[in-house]
C-alpha cells in the first residue's frame, strides 16, 4: 500500500505545481490595489512579482510594465534588491534600473512571516519628492495586500487539498479493484485471440462468428487497455509519450459512436485548428479521456428532453499547449454539482448508465499528463462544456521496435505461474511462437526442472504461493549463473519499493499485467538477441 | 519633583537633531525636505551614510547619498539614526561603559523589529526607534548624577528600578518620557518609552508599542542574563505566543550586526 500513497504524494505535487489558480480573483485584487496606489502616486508601470518556492521570483501579473524586457534577465538581476526589501519590509525608491530616467519603487509583500513577494512599480515621481505620508500609506497599502494574496493562496490551497481527498480516495478503490481485474481479463484477452486464430483457420467458420469474434476481441482490448494504463499510474509506471495526430484520433474515435450518434440523432461539429495537432502524450488514456467524455455528452444528450441535440468538439494550439473543448447543448450541469463532477463516484446518471469514475479518471490522467481540465456552462444554447488543456512537450523519439518475426529464434524456455489459466495461455502462445516450453506450477516443481535440463529463458511469476522473485531468483540462480541476462518476470501486483529497487539493481525485466501476448513475444525476442 | 530633573534643566539635543525630528512629526515633509537639513551637519550626515552603508542594514549597493538613504531605509529608520547619534553625542559620559547601554538598545531595538514582524506591527521601522531610545532616560541619570546613579548602575537589573525611584523620586522610564516629550518626540514615543517597565495589562495588545517595548526589552535581558530574571517575569515570557528558543536564535543570528552598528556608532 505505501507504494500507492507514494504516487499520490507525487500526484499531489504534480497539481501544485500546475498554474491552476483562479486568474480572476487574483486579478480582482490586483486591479483593486492598482488603483488605490493610483491615488498616492503617479506610475507608468507596474508588476506583481512572487516570490518562488526555490526562492526565486517570477513575473505573475503588470500593467503597462514594459513587455519588451528580457523575461528572466532582469528578475535575477533585481533579485538581490528585492530579497533585501522583502527581509526589510516596507518600500524603498530609487533610480530605476531597468527604464530611463524613471525610478523604480518596491514594496514587499509580507505577511505573517510569509514572503509573498513584490510590487514593484516604475515611477516618474522623483524619490526626494516622496513624502513622509506616501511612504507611511504604501507600507500599509502593501500590507493589506499582502493579506489579500494571502487570504487567496490559502483559498488556492484548499482546492487543491479538496481535489487532492478526491483522486486519493479514487485511487485507493481502482487500485483493489483493477488488480483483481488484472489476471481473469488477461486470460479472456488470451483465449479470445487464440479462439479467433482458431476460427480463422477452420474453413466451416461462418463470416458471422469471425465478425463476432473480432468485435470481441476489440472490445476486450479495449477494457485491457484501460486497465492497463490505469496500472501504469498506480505502479508508477512513466507514461508512454508518443506523437500522435489528435484531430485523427477524434476523429476516429467519432467512428466508433457513429451507429450512436445516428441513433440519438446528434449533429457532431468539428472545429480543428489547425487542421492536424500533434499532440505528445499517452495516447491510450487521451483517447479514454475524449471517449469518456464523450459518453457523458452522449448521455446527456439522451436524458435532454429538446430535440435537435448537437456536439461541438473544438481542438487549437496555442505557445503553451494545445486545449480541447467538448460542448453540448443538453442544459448543462447544476451549478451545485459542477464543482463535484471530478470526484469519483460522483453520477447523476442512473444505476445503468454509469458508474461515476469515468470524468474523476478523466481528470487524473489529464493531470498526470501536466494538463488540466475543467467544466463550465454555457447558455445559448444550454449545455456543459469541459474544456482539456494539455502543456506541449517534446517530441520522444522511440527506437523502432523489430516487428519482424524473421529473426525469431527458437529457445528453451521455463514458464512458472501459480494460476493455471495464464500458465496454459502462456504456454500456448509461446509454443507458437516456436519455443520450446516446460511449465511449472511452483518454485520446487521448477527447481525439480532445472535440475536435468538447462534453459536459455526463465518466465515468471513475481509471486507464486509462498515466494517472491527475489527468493524464485536466488533460488535459481543457483543452478543457472547466467540468470541475470535470462529472467523475465511478470506481475499483475504493485511492486512495492525494495522489489522495485531489487529488480532495479538487478537489471532485471518485469512485465506488467495485463500485457498482450505480442509485447511477451518482442521482449522475450529482445532478451534472446541481447545474449 | 526633583529638581535635578527639571525640565528645563534637562539636556538638549543638538539643533539640527531638533529640526529633523521637528520636520519628522510633520507627514507631508519629503525625502528632500530631511535631507536638507541633515546635510547641513557635516559629522551627522556622514555619520547617517556609514550607518546605513554598515553590515547590519546590508543594502547590495553603496548608498550615496543622504536623501538616497531616506528613499532606501524610509523617513523612520533615519529618525532613528539621527537620535541614535545625537543622543550619543549629547551624552558623553566617561563615568560609565556605555559599551554595554548600547548594545542593550540596539539588541532591543531589533527585538521590535522582530516583535513587529511576529505581531504584524505593521511599522516595522518605527518599533525599531523605539527599541533604540527607550532607556534614553537612564543617560539623564548618568549625565545629571553619576555618583548617585553608580550605585544603582552596579544594582541587579531586577532591583534597579525600585533603586532609582528611592533615589530619585522617579525611574529612568519616567525620565525617559519626560526628555522625549521636551524633545518633541511623537506621542506614541513618549507613551512607549514611559510604560516600558509596566507589566501589561492581558490580553497583550500585540498592536501596541508600549507592549511591544516591555517585552522587547524583557526579551534581551532574557537572551543576555537570563538567570537575572525574577520568575514572575520568566511567567510572563511564557505567556508570548512564540516559543523562546526562536528569541535566543533571532539574536544570534544578529550578533555581527549589532557589533558592527555599534561600532560605526561609537567611532
Amino acid at each position: 500500500m505505501d507504494n500507492i500513497q507514494d504516487s499520490y504524494y507525487e500526484l499531489v505535487n504534480l497539481i501544485h505545481n500546475t498554474e491552476q489558480q483562479p486568474q480572476t480573483e487574483l486579478h480582482d485584487v490586483f486591479v483593486s490595489f492598482v488603483r488605490r496606489l493610483k491615488n498616492i502616486l503617479n506610475f507608468n508601470g507596474i508588476a506583481l512579482i512572487r516570490k518562488e518556492v526555490k526562492n526565486t521570483y517570477s513575473l505573475s501579473m503588470h500593467l503597462g510594465f514594459q513587455e519588451a524586457l528580457p523575461s528572466d534577465a532582469w528578475l535575477n538581476e533585481m533579485s538581490v534588491v528585492y530579497d533585501w526589501v522583502n527581509k526589510k519590509g516596507g518600500s524603498i525608491c530609487l533610480p530605476s534600473a531597468l527604464v530611463p530616467d524613471q525610478n523604480d519603487l518596491i514594496l514587499a509583500l509580507k505577511i505573517y512571516q510569509h514572503d509573498l513577494g513584490i510590487l514593484h512599480l516604475i515611477t516618474p515621481q522623483d524619490p526626494l519628492d516622496i513624502s513622509q505620508h506616501q511612504q507611511i500609506c504604501l507600507t500599509y497599502i502593501s500590507q493589506q495586500m499582502s493579506r489579500s494574496l494571502l487570504y487567496l493562496q490559502h483559498l488556492r490551497q484548499k482546492e487543491v487539498d479538496l481535489q487532492y481527498e478526491k483522486v486519493h480516495s479514487m485511487g485507493l478503490m481502482l487500485s483493489g479493484v483493477m488488480h483483481e481485474l488484472n489476471s481473469p481479463l488477461m486470460s479472456i484477452n488470451g483465449y479470445v485471440e487464440l479462439l479467433q486464430q482458431e476460427l480463422n483457420l477452420e474453413p466451416s467458420t461462418s463470416v458471422d462468428a469471425i465478425d463476432y469474434i473480432q468485435t470481441l476481441g476489440q472490445e476486450t482490448r479495449r477494457v485491457l487497455e484501460i486497465v492497463k494504463s490505469m496500472l501504469k499510474y498506480v505502479r508508477k509506471q512513466p507514461l508512454e509519450l508518443e506523437s500522435f495526430d489528435l484531430n485523427r484520433l477524434i476523429s476516429r474515435i467519432l467512428n466508433l459512436f457513429d451507429f450512436q450518434l445516428k441513433q440519438q440523432q446528434i449533429q457532431v461539429h468539428l472545429e480543428f485548428q489547425p487542421k492536424t495537432i500533434e499532440l505528445v502524450a499517452e495516447q491510450a488514456q487521451i483517447q479514454q479521456v475524449m471517449i469518456n467524455l464523450l459518453t457523458n455528452a452522449l448521455q446527456a444528450c439522451e436524458k435532454s428532453t429538446s430535440a435537435n441535440h448537437q456536439i461541438w468538439i473544438n481542438t487549437r494550439e496555442s505557445a503553451t499547449g494545445i486545449y480541447i473543448a467538448l460542448r453540448d447543448n443538453a442544459g448543462g450541469i447544476e451549478e451545485t454539482d459542477l464543482e463535484d463532477v471530478f470526484a469519483p463516484f460522483f453520477t447523476t446518471k442512473e444505476a445503468e448508465h454509469g458508474t461515476g469514475v469515468g470524468l474523476s479518471l478523466s481528470h487524473k490522467m489529464i493531470v498526470e499528463h501536466g494538463g488540466s481540465i475543467r467544466v463550465w456552462n454555457e447558455s445559448e444554447p444550454a449545455g456543459a462544456c469541459f474544456e482539456v488543456f494539455l502543456p506541449r512537450r517534446e517530441a520522444v523519439i522511440k527506437p523502432d521496435r523489430q516487428t519482424g518475426r524473421d529473426t525469431a529464434q527458437s529457445a528453451r524456455i521455463l514458464v512458472i505461474d501459480n494460476e493455471p489459466t495464464i500458465l496454459k495461455y502462456l504456454d500456448m502462445i509461446l509454443k507458437q511462437a516456436g519455443h520450446q516450453i516446460v511449465v511449472a506450477d511452483s518454485l520446487e516443481t521448477a527447481l525439480i526442472s532445472m535440475k536435468n535440463q538447462s534453459f536459455d529463458l526463465f518466465v515468471s511469476d513475481f509471486f507464486l504461493d509462498h515466494s517472491n522473485g527475489k527468493v524464485i531468483f536466488e533460488a535459481l540462480e543457483v543452478f543457472d549463473t547466467d540468470l541475470r541476462t535470462k529472467m523475465i518476470f511478470l506481475t499483475g501486483a504493485v511492486l512495492n519499493e525494495p522489489f522495485q529497487q531489487f529488480l532495479q539493481d538487478q537489471k532485471l525485466k518485469c512485465l506488467y499485467k495485463p500485457f498482450y501476448a505480442q509485447e511477451l513475444l518482442d521482449l522475450i525476442h529482445d532478451r534472446l538477441t541481447v545474449t | 519633583m526633583n529638581p535635578l530633573f527639571n525640565i528645563d534643566t534637562l539636556p538638549t539635543l543638538p539643533v539640527i537633531a531638533g529640526q529633523v525630528l521637528e520636520r519628522l512629526n510633520n507627514p507631508n515633509s519629503s525625502v528632500q525636505d530631511i535631507a536638507e537639513i541633515i546635510l547641513k551637519d557635516q559629522s551627522l550626515s556622514s555619520k547617517i551614510l556609514q550607518l546605513v552603508n554598515s553590515a547590519f542594514y546590508g543594502f547590495p549597493k553603496r548608498i550615496g547619498t543622504v536623501s538616497h538613504a531616506i528613499s532606501i531605509l524610509g523617513f523612520e529608520t533615519v529618525r532613528g539614526l539621527v537620535l541614535g547619534v545625537s543622543i550619543l553625542d549629547t551624552f558623553k559620559i566617561q563615568e560609565f561603559d556605555l559599551y554595554l547601554f548600547w548594545q542593550h538598545s540596539i539588541q532591543s531595538a531589533s527585538l521590535m523589529s522582530f516583535l513587529a514582524e511576529k505581531w504584524n506591527y505593521p511599522r516595522k521601522d518605527e518599533a525599531f526607534t523605539i527599541g533604540l531610545i527607550h532607556d534614553v532616560g537612564k543617560l539623564v541619570f548618568m549625565l545629571k548624577a553619576p555618583e548617585a546613579y553608580q550605585d544603582i548602575w552596579d544594582e541587579a537589573s531586577s532591583t534597579r528600578l525600585e533603586k532609582e525611584t528611592q533615589t530619585f523620586q522617579l525611574n529612568h522610564a519616567d525620565l525617559g518620557a519626560q526628555i522625549a516629550s521636551a524633545w518633541n518626540f511623537p506621542a506614541n514615543f513618549i507613551q512607549a518609552i514611559q510604560a516600558h517597565h509596566q507589566k501589561p495589562t492581558l490580553p497583550i495588545q500585540q498592536q501596541n508599542l508600549a507592549h511591544m517595548c516591555y517585552f522587547a526589552n524583557l526579551l534581551d535581558h532574557f537572551v543576555v542574563q537570563p538567570e537575572l530574571l525574577s520568575p514572575a517575569q520568566m511567567s510572563e515570557l511564557k505567556q508570548l505566543d512564540f516559543d523562546l528558543a526562536e528569541v535566543n536564535t533571532y539574536v544570534s543570528s544578529i550578533q555581527d550586526e549589532v557589533r558592527d552598528f555599534l561600532k560605526t556608532l561609537a567611532t
